[in-house]
């Protein structure tokens, strides 16, 4: 057994800060994180951060998340990898698994930031090898630098699902393409317009419906869906790919936060159930707090915030106040009121408004920005629209040239006469958003400058094709000029190439070979039933005939048919179940009740209970009951 | 397929070793996970799943689902997506049901 | 909801399902309801090990089990509904000379009731149940012919053709008081309206004390946490349903695969209470590993708990209360209330359409014996 003032469940973002600011006050502060190292979704994440400098913005994820375990050790944080918490126990203890061991922890207080889990999409042969989450994939690809095909679709047009596609071109795979099934792109419109001039289409109001191969995914069937999100007969059309990917969303992953008892709530705003907390991340349980994903979907600078503020109450907790921290906390609130305005904050700012009880604040109209686009000489090109939480264009100016202003989902505004087109906000945007363009090169050619991050870079004197926002390719375009900016990212060139003054607006990517759009080959007719619950092998039309003679509840269906009594607990089902339970009782899923989660979040060998060292090895030989017998 | 050339990681990969996948010899890096050895060598069927025997992949990645239960050194049930690959290992796809060591 | 029947049946897990079944299907007593707070199978009998067994150490319950097993093993030919039954055996080992004793005094008492269990040697277990390590065993009590089924499916079976018959079943519908005149019971109020009735059958389980509070009855019956667990599925490997009364513990393979495994807490006090502590794993798994080595890598996916609802003797209470004769209980089946439905089902039948029971003598089961000192001897053989 383990004593620990803070305990913190979790070693992404959320946990780390958490861990800090405990630690910072002196109290004994442990991490316990599944995974080998800390990180949490930050050790996947290969491109930089947005947010300002206090959120490490420009970082690349990986990197913020080795700096933050920098700290933590600094900081004597004791952290335990590779450990699992299975479960929150009434008489204060918590169980984990390392290794072989199980044992307890008997924290004062406990910090909960699991994260959030992927959401999935049912279709005719969803589960076929060749379907994957956007995160799975994401750690077989930049973890273990393996990837399961070279030709992809991406479902869902996201952050995640447009991240995670240019990653895997990054990567070396091809995307065919992204579809997305509401009628605009719900990520940045940074991260879609780097894909698009890659020539990846987005089919706005589209979905896979279906998928089909030999053992696995060969093709996948692409449908207009309508109002209603229902396919639209005759529109549909297939493609050959080795893999689709569901980017379709993230849901918190609470299942220790119901474990323990802590009240729970649906707030569509924050991506499904969530417990109840209040603006001190304190959950109804007076001795647990929760922070990030787990809180809420988020980002992970958000996450930071959150972390900080549970990780310092738990500890002002265990000091009974003994630290004035009140200008600390007051910092940390601005900041995520900071985070959550804009039109891709306002969401969470909702949801926690729900949550705190708060009068709903008003959904505010944005209107997007017009690019910077300056008349003549080299300057740069901002096409950033959105008033994202961003600001590394304007920090790595040396010239003061770009602004933002204290609010960082501003608009950058350029002042063209201080510029002096030296790049470095090219090489800082982790939007990609940045451009140089020099309409002075030549009588004829402009050279435009372009952020670099694939492989294999073209090299000085390569002539090639100059892409257009949209990915066609428009004019034949010649390499300038292969450059670093070393102080600002180790990894990101800088690639300049000339095309003719008059393309100096379109051109925004450069290509070798001309790239050519996916062909369309013929569809075949789905499997007649899906698959719901992958660990039992229950479908969709078993599900249907048990609601159908009047089991109702996901606890009824579960108990006729197994499903999530499998091995993952109803963490692929549940949402899917309920899902087609509230749309045959015509309600929202809010209503409808989710399954009791009980211990262990982590299936534990018979063999690590028993020899478990909680309780004193027991002889056998000479029987005498335990505790005094029954 | 494995990622030879990345612009922005370098995979640090441990050593070269042999293990054999249902009787078949197959070359992975030591450390990495069963997974990532088999899908760097193809192979994309880990399991066949528990009633239907439908072919399974790999798909929660972090060890929470039961898609790529397999047989390892004889023993069921074997999380190839948290399991390092180790010399010599006896991998094999695992079919329906596992079962226990000795019987 | 109807306004008037003439009985309402008050929890819908075995009891009260085999109640609906036997009165309506078996009894022609169609103008039936039944209030359930949750849905079917709810309460202790979803979380139960649906085990079944004739390997008792008093009469009146072996006879009990044997009509028991024979209603479940012709439970597809009368319900249509396939219950999983299966004949997997009950041994039950012995560790010392005192437990060999015992078990042959009760092999010969059942014996005389029919009931084939005999006395097996450790060879004789390694044959019945590999699994087990025999090498400390010397020997045990084994009955072929018990077996389990599955819950559910039972009450699933009972409800629909009850439900065909006409007895209405309302769910997610809670008891919450009743209406008396003299000492009659004439009304059951619910969280959905008010229903006038002749009589009420108190088949609430754990909560069936606060169903006798309501009328201001003091029923003698405990709620007490039964903690469970189960493995992930393996081939099937393992027949019989063991249970170790020396080590306090009991398992099965199930029809899925999954190994089911449960004991009675050490020191556990009466409460509502179903949470899981961490104590139980590593107590169960220990002799779980202990019982059955080749099991020790499988893994554990689920624990729960369910509630036991213990009298002071062990033993059910059955019929009619004193203070109000048309409030009958059928409550208090500790750990084996899965496998007494069918009987109970019956004895309710036939008190309310016959007004006398032939099926077998209720004497042991009528609730003065706690008043009049009646009570007979503890029944030994429960885990
Ligand atoms: C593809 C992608 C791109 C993204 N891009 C950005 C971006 O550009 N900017 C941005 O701000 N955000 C981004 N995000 C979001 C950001 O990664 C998350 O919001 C953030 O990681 C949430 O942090 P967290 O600490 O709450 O959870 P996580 O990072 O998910 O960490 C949770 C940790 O808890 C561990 N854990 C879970 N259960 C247990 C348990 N029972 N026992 C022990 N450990 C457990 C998990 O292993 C995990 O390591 C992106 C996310 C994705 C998927
Ligand atoms: C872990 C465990 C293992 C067991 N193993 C076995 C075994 O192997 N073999 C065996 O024979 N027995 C076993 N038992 C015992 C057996 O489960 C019970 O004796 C039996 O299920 C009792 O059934 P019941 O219908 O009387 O009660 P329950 O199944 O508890 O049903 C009572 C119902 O009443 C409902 N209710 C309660 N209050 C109200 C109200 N106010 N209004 C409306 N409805 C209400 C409840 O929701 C519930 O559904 C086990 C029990 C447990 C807990
Ligand atoms: S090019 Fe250089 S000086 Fe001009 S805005 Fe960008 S960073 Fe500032
Ligand atoms: S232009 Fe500036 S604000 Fe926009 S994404 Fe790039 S760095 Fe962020
Ligand atoms: S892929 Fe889900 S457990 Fe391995």
């Amino acid at each position: 057994m383990l004593e620990t003032d803070v305990l913190i469940i979790g070693g992404g973002p959320a946990g780390m800060c958490a861990a800090i600011e405990a630690a910072k006050l002196g109290v004994k502060t442990t991490v316990v994180e599944d995974k080998d190292r800390l990180g949490g979704q930050l050790v996947k994440q290969t491109h930089q951060f947005f947010g300002s400098e206090k959120h490490h913005a420009g970082v690349r994820g990986i990197d913020i998340g080795v700096k933050l375990a920098g700290e933590c050790s600094d900081l004597k944080v004791n952290a335990l990898t590779n450990t699992t918490c299975t479960g929150i126990f009434d008489d204060g203890s918590v169980g984990c698994l390392r290794g072989e061991e199980f044992f307890l922890i008997h924290p004062k207080r406990i910090v909960i930031a699991t994260g959030a889990y992927e959401n999935m999409l049912p279709f005719p042969d969803c589960d076929l090898p060749g379907v994957y989450g956007a995160g799975g994939l994401q750690t077989l690809m930049n973890v273990d630098g393996v990837l399961p095909g070279k030709t992809y679709l991406m479902v869902g047009a996201g952050n995640i699902g447009l991240i995670v596609s240019y990653q895997l071109m990054q990567a070396g795979a091809e995307v065919v393409a992204i579809v997305e099934a509401l009628d605009r792109v719900g990520g940045y419109e940074v991260h879609a317009a780097k894909v698009k001039r890659m020539g990846v289409p987005i089919f706005l109001r589209h979905t896979v419906t279906h998928v089909s191969g030999d053992g696995k995914v060969e093709r996948a069937t692409i449908s207009k869906i309508d109002g209603s999100f229902k396919p639209v007969p005759g529109s549909e059309f297939t493609v050959s790919v080795d893999a689709v990917c569901l980017a379709v969303g993230l849901s918190p992953l609470i299942e220790l936060i119901a474990q323990a008892g802590c009240e729970t709530r649906y707030i569509p705003e924050c991506a499904g159930h969530v417990a109840v907390h209040d603006s001190n991340m304190r959950t109804s349980l007076e001795h647990i707090f929760v922070a990030g994903d787990a809180s809420g979907i988020e980002e992970a600078s958000a996450a930071m915030v959150e972390g900080r503020i549970a990780g310092l109450h738990a500890a002002l907790d265990v000091t009974h106040g003994k630290a004035d921290s009140n200008e600390l906390l007051r910092e940390f609130d601005s900041q995520l009121d900071e985070l959550r305005t804009g039109p891709f904050g306002q969401k969470a700012r909702q949801g926690k408004s729900k949550l705190w009880g708060l009068k709903l604040p008003p959904d505010e109209e944005f209107e997007e920005a017009p690019p910077i686009i300056p008349e003549s000489g080299k300057k740069p090109v901002i096409e950033c629209p959105q008033n994202i939480p961003c600001n590394p264009c304007a920090v790595s100016c040396p010239t003061e040239s770009i602004t933002i202003g204290d609010n960082i989902t501003n608009f950058p505004v350029l002042d063209q006469g201080t510029c002096n087109g030296c790049g470095n906000c090219v090489a800082a945007c982790p939007g990609l958003a940045v451009f140089l363009v020099n309409r002075d090169y030549s009588d004829r050619e402009a050279e435009i400058t372009i952020p670099w991050e694939l492989t294999p870079p073209p090299e000085k004197g390569d002539k090639g094709y100059a892409l257009d926002r949209t990915g066609v390719a428009i004019c034949p375009a010649t390499v300038t000029k292969i450059r670093r900016v070393k102080k600002i990212d180790k990894k990101r060139l800088l690639v300049a190439f000339t095309v003719p003054l008059d393309k100096a607006d379109e051109a925004r990517h450069f290509v070798i070979v001309e790239p050519k759009g996916a062909e369309k080959i013929e569809t075949l007719p789905p499997a007649d039933d899906i698959i719901i619950c992958r660990c039992e092998d229950v479908t969709q039309k078993e599900i249907l005939d048990c609601f159908n003679s009047g089991y109702k509840s996901f606890d009824e269906i579960k108990r006729y048919l197994r499903t999530g009594m499998g091995p993952c607990q109803g963490k692929t089902c549940q949402r899917l179940i309920l899902g087609i339970l509230a749309r045959e009782l015509k309600t929202h899923v809010s209503e409808l009740a989710p399954q009791t989660v009980r211990t262990p979040m982590k299936p534990t060998e018979l063999e690590i209970y028993a020899s478990s060292k909680e309780i004193e090895p027991w002889d056998f030989e000479n029987w005498q009951p335990p505790g005094g017998g029954h | 397929m494995r990622i030879e050339k990345h612009p922005i990681l370098d995979f640090a990969r441990g050593k070269k070793v042999k293990f054999t996948f249902d009787g078949r010899e197959i070359t992975g890096h030591e450390g990495e996970t069963i997974t990532a050895a088999l899908v760097a060598a193809g192979v994309l069927t880990l399991s066949k799943s528990i009633k239907l025997e439908r072919p399974r992949g790999f798909f929660c990645g972090i060890g929470r689902c039961s898609s790529c239960y397999m047989v390892v050194n004889g023993v069921s049930n074997v999380r190839a997506c948290v399991t390092p690959l180790e010399k010599g290992m006896d991998v094999n796809t695992q079919v329906g049901r596992g079962e226990i060591a000795s019987c | 909801m109807r306004k008037t029947a003439k009985v309402v049946i008050i929890g819908a897990g075995c009891t009260g399902a085999a109640a609906a079944y036997q009165l309506a299907v078996k009894h022609g007593e169609k103008d039936v309801v039944m209030v359930e707070k949750d849905f079917l199978a709810a309460g202790a009998t979803g979380r139960c090990g649906g085990g079944m067994r004739q390997q008792w150490s008093t009469r009146g319950n072996i006879r009990l089990a044997q009509r028991s097993i024979s209603a479940f093993k012709n439970f597809q030919d009368e319900t249509g509904q396939d219950c999983e039954f299966w004949e997997g055996g009950y041994l039950l080992p012995a560790w010392n000379e005192e437990m060999v004793e015992h078990h042959h005094t009760n092999i010969k008492l059942q014996n005389e009731e029919n009931v084939p269990s005999r006395f097996v040697t450790p060879e004789e277990i390694k044959d019945i149940a590999p699994i087990l390590d025999t090498t400390r065993m010397l020997g045990g009590a084994y009955c072929p012919t018990d077996g389990k089924a599955n819950p559910f499916l039972v009450v699933k079976g009972w409800c629909e053709r009850a439900a065909d018959a006409g007895v209405e079943i309302n769910v997610r519908t809670e008891v919450t008081g009743f209406k008396t005149s003299g000492d009659k019971v004439t009304h059951v109020e619910t969280s959905r309206g008010t229903i006038e009735c002749e009589c009420v059958i108190n088949a609430a389980g754990g909560h069936s004390g606060v169903i006798g509070k309501m009328l201001g009855l003091d029923l003698p019956v405990a709620p007490e946490r039964h903690q469970i667990l189960v493995t992930e599925p393996v081939k099937h490997c393992h027949d019989p349903m063991v249970i170790d009364l020396r080590h306090n513990i009991y398992f099965s393979q199930a029809n899925h695969g999954s190994f089911i495994s449960g004991h009675t807490d050490y020191g556990v006090q009466s409460s509502f209470n179903i949470r899981n502590n961490w104590q139980f794993p590593i107590q169960l798994s220990r002799k779980l590993c202990y019982l059955a080595p080749p099991l020790k890598r499988l893994k554990v996916v689920r624990i729960w708990a369910g509630l036991y609802t213990m009298t002071p003797d062990a033993q059910p209470i059955i019929g009619p209360t004193p203070e109000y004769p048309n409030f009958l209980n059928a409550i208090g089946f500790s750990g084996h209330g899965f496998m007494l439905s069918p009987v109970t089902g019956t004895i309710l039948a036939e008190l309310i359409t016959q007004g006398k029971v032939t099926v077998c003598p209720i004497q042991e089961f009528d609730i003065r014996r706690f008043k009049d000192g009646t009570a007979g001897t503890r029944e030994a053989n429960v885990v």
